[in-house]
């Protein structure tokens, strides 16, 4: 195998795995359809939100459209192109690496970009979307935009594959990281002044949500270097720990003896 | 045995399941509790940046209220697109068309079986939450009957539209992108997110002239205003539960036909 043939092995899986799914066309547009359709119904609930209450600590609906276009292209990102990840919890428990161990090429983006979860790619239509039609996107704004996306995503990713990993340790933690996968889903959605106190510091460390709604402020509107560099940091230090935790995580790992094939 | 004596064998056998594991029931609270300090910290927040005591008729102890009664619904809900699809393309649907029993009904049972208890379990961690964050009574007794009352019609309706649409899975083999665009539109115009109350008044025509509100927002606001016009809301569920039950009927007589020609 060729030197360019081994880089360009990872993209050809992507576009195999969205080539699977694509297959059931129908199917495949309704599902993205309905998550373009969510997300835009959030952005509704906002809107009746900020007709009755105009500013909520400094936020306006301009931010909240932001926050979705930034978050829902991240998670899209995230959950959607690395289809596994979520499901990640559920393929330990039931035994389900064997497949992917037992080939030459790492395990860890090998199964995550070996499927493709089509509804969240309905996010990644919608997150940009909303910032190309109602956030005025100038080239600067389009590079602040995507260094967000780029920075939540990490955040998300490295977040997913912790809570996820560890099943390795707890054994059935699949419903555990379901709902923590969700709640941090959820935060990451609301305008980060709202919380306060002890909830605002969980926000920041253990559950680092706060790092995401923070974006549209000191990403977008009025950029602050000092966030961006804490925020590329933590996002660095938490890949490397998801990472730490997989590897660790592997070892403690049993086979399901289930047959299974890789065409 | 009778068919209401094998329904209640059906309820009983999916009641028990759920508290088979309690464990795991009291891991889907945790969006519960999450969901409910968002709002908690969202609302504290409106309430004070305008400076208001009441927004949309309701203190904020009563806003609280509504929306663990709508959370504890929707949180609660039957999922009939995943059983169902799951049923069309294993094969499993050849199996449960011959029951004793009527598909619909057993359906119905189970939705029932699986959803009652966990509405309990929602009431009860999301008042525990709010009574404790914020010291805010617990619900009144009074409101809670009234919500059980409007309750039953309302999951009733609940079950039949999403029934309904799950059984497009007859045709469509995966319902569900059309179930999860309906539960979207529960979110909104059954105001489950925000009372009906809060809308702009054309939007709150809109959502009253659909049956989504008398789902979500009907049962709920008993919790705050105790039996105000529950005879009207009871009056509306049992009108739409005619319609949307005879649409429910509609569908899958026509479903199970579209099964036969295909070989089912």
């Amino acid at each position: 195998m060729s030197t360019a043939d081994r880089i360009l092995f990872w993209p050809r899986l992507l576009l195999s795995a969205l080539r699977a799914q694509a297959a059931y066309r129908g199917a495949f547009v309704l599902s993205i359809a309905a998550m373009v359709l969510n997300d835009g119904v959030w952005l509704v609930f906002w809107w009746l939100y900020f007709s009755r209450f105009p500013v909520v600590h400094g936020w306006r609906l301009t931010d909240i459209a932001a926050l979705w276009a930034i978050g829902a292209t991240a998670i899209g990102l995230t959950h959607g192109l690395l289809g596994n990840l979520p499901r990640l919890a559920q393929l330990i428990m039931q035994g389900e690496l064997d497949v992917y161990l037992s080939l030459p090429k790492s395990a860890l983006p090998h199964l995550l970009l070996s499927r493709v979860h089509v509804a969240n790619l309905g996010d990644v239509v919608f997150g940009p979307m909303v910032f190309l039609l109602l956030l005025h996107p100038t080239p600067a704004r389009t590079g602040l935009f995507l260094l967000a996306v780029l920075l939540s995503a990490a955040i998300f990713f490295a977040f997913t594959l912790i809570v996820h990993t560890t099943t390795f340790y707890l054994g059935r933690a699949d419903l555990l990281a379901e709902q923590v996968s969700i709640s941090m889903v959820t935060f990451s959605t609301y305008p980060s002044p709202i919380f306060q106190g002890a909830l605002r510091v969980l926000l920041f460390t253990v559950l680092p949500a706060g790092f995401i709604d923070t974006m549209p402020i000191s990403v977008l509107r009025a950029p602050d270097p000092r966030f961006i560099a804490a925020t590329a940091g933590f996002a660095v230090l938490l890949n490397a720990l998801a990472l730490l935790f997989w590897h660790r995580g592997l070892r403690r790992y049993e086979s399901g003896n289930l047959f299974q094939a890789r065409l | 045995m009778s068919g209401l004596r094998k329904l209640l064998s059906v309820f009983r056998a999916y009641f028990r399941s759920v508290w088979a594991y309690p464990g795991a029931e009291a891991m889907r609270t945790i969006f519960l509790v999450v969901i409910m300090i968002v709002f908690l910290s969202l609302w504290r927040t409106t309430y004070s940046a305008m400076g208001a005591t009441r927004l949309g008729g309701l203190s904020l102890p009563q806003m609280l209220e509504y929306l663990v009664g709508t959370e504890a619904i929707v949180l609660a809900a039957p999922a009939f697109a995943a059983r169902i699809g799951d049923d069309v393309r294993t094969g499993g649907l050849s199996v449960q068309l011959t029951r004793p029993v009527s598909y619909v009904a057993f359906q119905f049972a189970v939705a029932a079986g699986e959803s009652w208890p966990r509405l309990a379990l929602n009431l009860l961690v999301g008042t525990a939450l709010v009574w404790l964050v914020t010291g805010v009574e617990p619900l009144s007794a009074a409101g809670v009957a009234a919500y059980l009352i409007a309750y039953l019609p309302a999951f009733l309706l609940y079950a039949s539209l999403f029934l309904t649409l799950a059984l497009t899975s007859f045709w469509l083999e995966d319902a569900w992108a059309i179930t999860f665009v309906a539960s979207r539109m529960v979110m909104i115009l059954g105001g489950l997110l925000v009372p009906l109350s809060l809308f702009p008044a054309a939007l709150r025509t809109v959502a009253r002239i659909l049956p989504l509100q008398l789902m979500v927002y009907g049962p709920a606001q008993q919790l705050s205003h105790p039996f105000a016009a529950l005879g009207t809301l009871l009056l509306s569920q049992a009108i739409w539960l005619a319609v949307l039950g005879g649409l429910l009927w509609f569908v899958y007589a026509r479903g199970v036909r579209a099964l036969h020609v295909h070989g089912g």
